[in-house]
């Protein structure tokens, strides 16, 4: 049996990995950092999930983090495909070169 | 006469006119020339022999059953505890019978010469057409029983107006008198709209009957009924052609002459004097109201006979002269004088008629020439024309023994004593000077057209027009000069036919203004008024029997003022439209420069332009950048957060 006390640590934990996601998503321009920064985000919640199911003693809390792993997984294969197609297109790889949707 | 009788009686009466209009309106251009004739005139027959019966009932009805008030059916029944329905009622009395018979007999005549008149014209059957149209319309008015029906008729009798002024409506001059013609009417017809509105207001009804019932309980004199009669006068002084709605009817000439007679002489101008003696029970408790009418009949009366003595086309003369005579009348029904009036309004439909028919001959002949000044000694090539032309003018002029004399000395008569102080002296003054004007500007007309040498080539090659164009001028010619007759003698206690046959109508009320003269006053006035046309024709006579050619140089005698005003019509036109018809443009044209361009569009585009801007502002949100967007997201996701948390809960 875990520690209750953990568990605000737990929770500080997935708050300190979300915002350091967050932060890179926003500042990074290279789309595979934010893909990162995006995993780090996901991931963060996974844990938050984790330690509620956990402290809650509810089996929920891990199946929506293996549920948040799947998406995860697919939304990568997404994104990794776009990524490249742009980089074959010639085009250089900055999230903010490619604003043309705009229009 | 059973309510069964009187209905079969009013559904036929109106029901031919209307059939006939339906027809040649319809089938006329497709069947033709004869099927149109046949059918025009037929219908106005065939409702002339129901007005005969009509007659003959009204006639054979005894004592205090002579007035019937059926109803067809209900149209509208407005129920909720309202009480109010519009019901299709039609009263059938004495009235109505003289008004039937004036309409149909007249009117049967003057569509026989339409059919001479329009012998050349591709539109026959349009105007077949409109005329029995106009012949439905009056007899709906004149039949009515309830406010609305009778509004109904009003209304059709000035767009059968309308249609037939610019029955040739490619001539400008034609569209805009008939455009004027309207409008005036409506004028007439607003105030008779709120007149019914005040009605119906404080008596909660709409049947006429019940009205006249009801209305006996305003208090005499009072504002309510003042201001209800005022506006019914208003509204038969735009329909009479009365001061100051009388500038229509001279321009109304620009229709076919068959319609000047039918319309603008005989029957629908006399429509106001109708008005005026079917609500004379309201009338009778208003006599401001009542001495108003008066004095603007007789103002009306002395204005246009004296602008008749110098207008130079023959139409307007007689049109002058109509509005003239129907001043008499008007002021005949203002001093409660109804069956006077009514009586003048018979005999003048004949003569009237015969003259504007006897005009469109000459017109005819002379190929559309109108002005007088061309015309001359046509007495020896158009005989039977200049016969019956005589005979009406010696009626208009009043004199001894013919139809005008009888009519018109009855009325004036009652002029001597109706009235308070010696308001009827000068009144009756007035009127001997009417009766001056009126054989001055009659016998200017005959003798300028007939009487000297042609003006022209084309008065030497002259002659009487064909039978369809001449019988009905002819038997018209013969009627104004014995019709009155056996009808009525303009002296107390003597001959008295038409009165009494009229007396039920008006028996219920008295006008308070009304007085039977006696004997000895009547006879004065007689003998006064009979001299008064015989200088009125001998005067004519001497200025212009023999001072041919030019009728305008006699006028040039007279103190310039008068020939000026006369000449001119008293500037009514040119004083209407700068006091109207320029402020109105001037503000029209304002509106399209400043109202429209400026304040109508600035709104409208206003609000356009500040949706485009603001959207214009809101674009700029939409950078493409993906992390702009995430930042705006986070924040978004941040404060939504905060908000639950420290501030929702």
């Amino acid at each position: 049996m875990l520690n209750p006390n953990l568990f605000p640590y737990l929770l500080g934990l997935a708050a300190f990995l979300f915002t350091v996601g967050a932060m890179g998503v926003l500042i990074r321009r290279n789309p595979i950092v934010v893909f990162m920064s995006i995993e780090l985000m996901l991931n963060a919640a996974n844990v938050a999930l984790v330690a509620y199911g956990r402290f809650l003693n509810s089996e929920e809390g891990q199946i929506f983090a293996f549920m948040v792993i799947v998406v995860a997984a697919a939304e990568v294969v997404v994104g990794l495909a776009l990524i490249t197609q742009i980089f074959r297109l010639g085009r250089e790889l900055d999230v903010d070169d490619l604003s043309e949707m705009k229009e | 006469m059973s309510v069964n009788t009187a209905s079969t009686l009013v559904m036929l009466v109106l029901g031919f006119p209307l059939l006939g209009a339906a027809l040649n309106g319809f089938l006329g251009p497709v069947l033709g020339r004869r099927f149109v004739n046949i059918a025009g005139t037929v219908s106005i027959f065939a409702a002339f022999v129901i007005s005969c019966l009509v007659l003959a009932n009204v006639v054979g009805a005894p004592a205090g059953h002579a007035s019937i008030t059926i109803r067809l059916w209900d149209w509208i029944n407005l129920g909720g505890g309202t009480n109010l329905s519009v019901g299709m009622d039609f009263t059938l009395d004495a009235l109505s019978a003289l008004m039937l018979m004036v309409i149909t007999g007249v009117g049967f005549l003057i569509h026989v010469y339409s059919v001479g008149y329009m012998e050349h014209d591709p539109g026959f059957a349009r105007f077949f057409s409109y005329m029995n149209f106009f012949i439905f319309s009056m007899l709906t008015l004149v039949l009515a029983a309830d406010l609305v029906i009778l509004i109904i008729g009003w209304a059709l009798v000035a767009l059968s107006s309308y249609l037939l002024i610019g029955f040739w409506y490619d001539r400008p001059s034609a569209v805009l008198a008939a455009r004027k013609a309207f409008i005036t009417q409506v004028i007439g017809d607003v105030a008779l709209v709120i007149a019914a509105f005040l009605i119906v207001l404080n008596t909660h009804t709409l049947s006429l009957p019940n009205i006249f019932a009801r209305t006996q309980a305003f208090p005499a004199g009072g504002a309510l009924i003042t201001g209800i009669c005022v506006l019914l006068a208003i509204g038969a002084f735009a329909k009479s052609a009365q001061f100051p709605l009388h500038t229509w009817l001279p321009d109304a000439m620009e229709g076919p002459t068959p319609v000047s007679a039918l319309i603008h002489a005989a029957t629908m101008v006399t429509a106001g004097v109708y008005l005026i003696a079917r609500f004379h029970v309201l009338f009778n408790l208003a006599p401001v109201a009542e001495g108003l009418v008066a004095c603007v009949g007789m103002g009306t009366a002395v204005m246009a006979g004296i602008i008749a003595l110098s207008q130079i086309d023959i139409k307007r003369v007689i049109a002058y002269s109509t509005m003239s005579q129907i001043g008499l009348m008007i002021y005949a029904v203002g001093i409660g004088a109804y069956s006077a009036g009514m009586f003048h309004f018979a005999m003048h439909a004949v003569f009237k008629a015969l003259l504007f028919m006897a005009a469109g001959n000459v017109i005819h002949e002379l190929h559309d020439e109108q002005d007088i000044r061309l015309m001359g000694g046509l007495h020896a090539r158009m005989r039977w024309t200049h016969l019956a032309f005589g005979a009406g003018s010696l009626a208009l002029a009043g004199f001894f023994l013919f139809s005008g004399w009888f009519s018109k000395e009855d009325l004036l008569g009652f002029g001597t004593v109706s009235g308070p102080g010696a308001a009827p002296w000068i009144l009756y003054a007035v009127g001997a000077g009417v009766n001056v004007l009126t054989g001055l500007y009659a016998f200017r007309l005959y003798f300028t057209v007939f009487q000297g040498e042609p003006q022209t080539a084309r008065g030497f090659g002259v002659k009487d027009p064909g039978y369809a164009m001449l019988i009905p001028v002819v038997i018209l010619g013969a009627l104004s000069v014995i019709v009155a007759w056996p009808l009525q003698f303009p002296l107390p206690n003597t001959l008295h036919v038409f009165s009494d046959f009229l007396a039920p109508v008006f028996a219920g009320a008295q006008s308070p203004l009304f007085h039977d003269p006696s004997f000895g006053v009547a006879l004065v006035a007689l003998v006064i008024g009979t001299a008064a046309s015989l200088v009125g024709i001998g005067l004519a006579m001497r200025l212009w029997y023999e001072h041919r050619p030019d009728p305008q140089v006699v006028l040039s005698r007279f103190p310039r003022v008068i020939p000026l005003l006369s000449y001119n019509k008293f500037y009514f036109d040119e004083i209407y439209d700068r006091a109207l018809v320029q402020p109105v443009k001037a503000v029209a044209r304002t509106a399209r420069r400043v109202v429209e361009p400026d304040i109508m569009d600035g709104w409208v585009e206003g609000i356009g332009d500040l949706l485009r801007g603001f959207s214009f502002d809101l674009r700029t949100v939409q950078t493409g950048m993906i992390r702009d967007y995430a930042s705006i997201f986070t924040v978004f996701a941040v404060v939504l957060v905060v908000v639950w948390v420290f501030i929702a809960r």
